[in-house]
């Protein structure tokens, strides 16, 4: 056994590589990459245009109104002769900024909450969990509603409830995983070594934790950028004129049989990001998965 | 079985408790409980427990799964899974007495710790071998950062790896059992501690393997005087490392002595039982299996647990003791008056 070892087969790539089945390792990879792409792609237009202030996507011209898709205006142009397509590109930088922001933050506190609760068990565990399950009662939508109701019609109170809405989830997750964990022999030898509990739970246990709150997170950042735009639809988020997904498709709504592209193109355009972010979601699930074996 | 009289006293077992070199023993526990509250009831997984160890020995705990063998080792380092208790007891560690598990945390990593059984799960899959053992230096010992790393070479140089930098950058699961348990023996022994609990750190692997961790064991004693404490159901084991043996046995102590003494002329039925379910190579013996299973610990009634699988059980065995007879030699009062009848040559117990 330790003569074979003692080879130096420290080919790490290749063990790996021979474990894993070949065909499952190309459609995880290209879904990955093709979801990363799209995503790269829009956030990458979206911050070209903002930097360079590329045409103007406020510009009402009262002449042009309801125009249909043609090379000058790929999406057309809305009840006031706004260009549909610069508005939906500018719209990007909002959508993916409230997006990553209301997950980036849930994923940081919840992984704390979930992390504290699931380690230390008992009365801690309680509190923490019980909090999350009330948050957790309300349906998502009403949750963030009330928020917005509490701070006013616009972004501020988005943010808000959708962080505040969101925690539960990863908490939930991470406590779940830590409660499998806590029991791992492993966890059990560090407490052997007279190590901290602090140092236990942040550089033995969160390592274990990363992974699958990651595999979490493009499906989130779409789920919350959809909850956005409904409420920006429903008129409780961003206020015209700023661009906004939900806000363009609402305002659309009123021409849906005589101008069908005002909503449909932009929601289109909305549906592709949506695909880009689960391309991106399954393909690292699936890799974490297989890594792991 | 041979059977000398003299050995129902058994001198031996209190006259080293000083140590062969006259000092005190490093480690020594007196009136160990533990218990597990249940919806059966309490469950004492451990009763009374006493031992000591002295520098540079081994002793073996030794006895069937669910004898407290583990529970007692885990309590010595204040590490009673949950939800269970150390509800009394006292552990002494240099002469120094520490009562409950708080002040047991104080001693790990310092003057105890511990391997496990499996060491495919003792370390951590998503860190390198070479992160995990530094860790153990740079925290117990204060050292800074490339010195641990360096010093961390040595150890696993030191446990017997194979081109120990290249491994440093290696995961748990790129090495192979026995290679997985020397280096959680180098992470161990980083600290230089003054007792290391070994729980069945052999069992998972092959023989052959099982062998060289015993060896490697046996050098890093020799050469830093600590003090093992092995907990198996190897009796193997027991013959080849330990210089003490103490059985237990539903959560008692049954039996305790030199491991000569243990294996040679036991006096508790269960550890002749033990030693009969032996295979052996020769074919003359033909190994004795023990009928039945260890109690259920929340429902143990007085009086000598191993009483309903002992072949020779009597009338008497449901009213003695245990509390008292555990700090002896032997719990079984009746063995010394059948090794008197045996060696006056009236009957042999064993027939």
């Amino acid at each position: 056994m330790s003569t074979a070892l003692a080879a130096p087969a420290l080919d790490r790539a290749g063990v790996d590589v021979a474990a894993k089945p070949r065909g499952a390792i190309t459609r995880s990879r290209i879904a990955l990459w093709a979801g990363v792409t799209i995503i790269a792609l829009v956030a990458l237009s979206t911050l070209v245009a903002h930097v360079a202030s590329i045409g103007q996507p406020d510009r009402i011209d009262l002449l042009n109104p309801l125009a249909a898709p043609s090379l000058a205006h790929p999406f057309g142009t809305d009840g006031l002769g706004r260009d549909l397509f610069l508005r939906t590109i500018y719209a990007s930088g909002l959508d993916l900024e409230v997006g990553v922001i209301t997950t980036a933050l849930p994923l940081v506190i919840g992984m704390m909450l979930g992390l504290l609760s699931g380690f230390f068990g008992g009365w801690v565990d309680a509190i923490v969990m019980r909090a999350m399950d009330a948050l957790l009662a309300f349906p998502f939508i009403v949750l963030i509603i009330s928020f917005v109701t509490i701070f006013g019609v616009g972004l501020t109170g988005i943010y808000v409830g959708l962080t505040v809405a969101t925690v539960p989830y990863f908490a939930r997750l991470t406590r779940g995983e830590m409660l499998v964990l806590r029991e791992q022999q492993f966890m059990m030898a560090a407490r052997t070594l007279g190590y901290s509990s602090r140092r236990i739970v942040f550089k033995h246990a969160l390592p274990h934790l990363i992974r699958p709150n990651l595999v979490f997170v493009p499906s989130n950042i779409l789920l919350n950028i959809l909850t956005v735009a409904a409420l920006s639809y429903l008129g409780l988020g961003v206020q015209p004129p700023q661009p906004e997904w939900g806000a363009i498709i609402g305002e659309g709504q009123q021409y849906l049989l005589t101008a069908w592209w005002v909503s449909t193109l932009p929601g289109l355009f909305v549906v592709l990001v949506g695909i880009g972010f689960s391309l991106t979601g399954e393909g690292l699930a699936e890799r974490l998965r297989l890594r792991t074996g | 079985m041979s059977v000398e009289p003299d050995i129902a006293t058994r001198p031996s077992a209190d006259a080293r408790r000083e140590g062969e070199d006259g000092r005190p023993p490093v480690l020594s526990v007196d009136g160990l409980r533990v218990e597990f509250p249940s919806e059966q009831g309490l469950v004492r997984a451990a009763t009374n427990v006493r031992f000591e160890v002295g520098h540079g020995r081994t002793l073996g705990i030794v006895g069937e799964s669910g004898c407290g063998k583990s529970v007692t080792l885990r309590a010595l380092c204040g590490l009673v899974p949950e939800p269970g208790r150390m509800v009394a007891g006292t552990v002494c560690v240099e002469g120094r007495p520490h009562r409950t598990a708080k002040a047991l945390e104080t001693l790990r990593g310092r003057k105890l710790s511990m391997i496990f059984q499996d060491p495919a799960s003792s370390l951590n899959p998503v860190r390198s071998i070479g992160s995990q053992v530094s860790e153990v230096l740079r925290v117990s010992l204060d050292r800074p950062h490339a010195a641990a790393r360096s010093e961390a070479i040595e150890l696993l140089d030191h446990v017997g790896i194979p081109h120990p930098a290249q491994r440093m950058s290696a995961y748990p699961h790129e090495l192979s059992g026995g290679m997985r348990q020397r280096v959680m023996i180098a992470m161990a022994i980083a600290s230089r501690p003054q007792v290391l609990l070994a729980d069945e750190p052999t069992t998972a692997l092959d023989v052959t393997t099982q062998e060289q961790i015993l060896q490697l064991l046996a050098r890093l004693q020799e050469e830093s005087g600590m003090a093992i404490i092995l907990v198996t159901h190897d009796l193997g084991v027991i013959e080849e490392v330990c210089d003490e043996v103490v059985v237990m046995y539903a959560g008692y102590v049954v039996e305790r002595g030199s491991v000569e003494e243990i294996t040679r002329s036991p006096m508790h039925p269960y550890t002749q039982g033990l030693i009969a379910a032996m295979p052996q190579l020769d074919a003359a013996h033909e190994p004795l299996l023990m009928h039945g299973q260890p109690p259920d610990l929340s429902t143990l009634e007085p009086g000598c647990p191993f009483m309903p699988r002992c072949p020779k059980a009597r009338s008497g065995c449901a009213q003695i003791d245990m509390q008292t007879l555990t700090t002896t030699a032997c719990a079984c009062p009746f063995a010394t008056e059948r090794l008197l009848t045996a060696a006056g040559g009236a009957s042999s117990p064993d027939s």
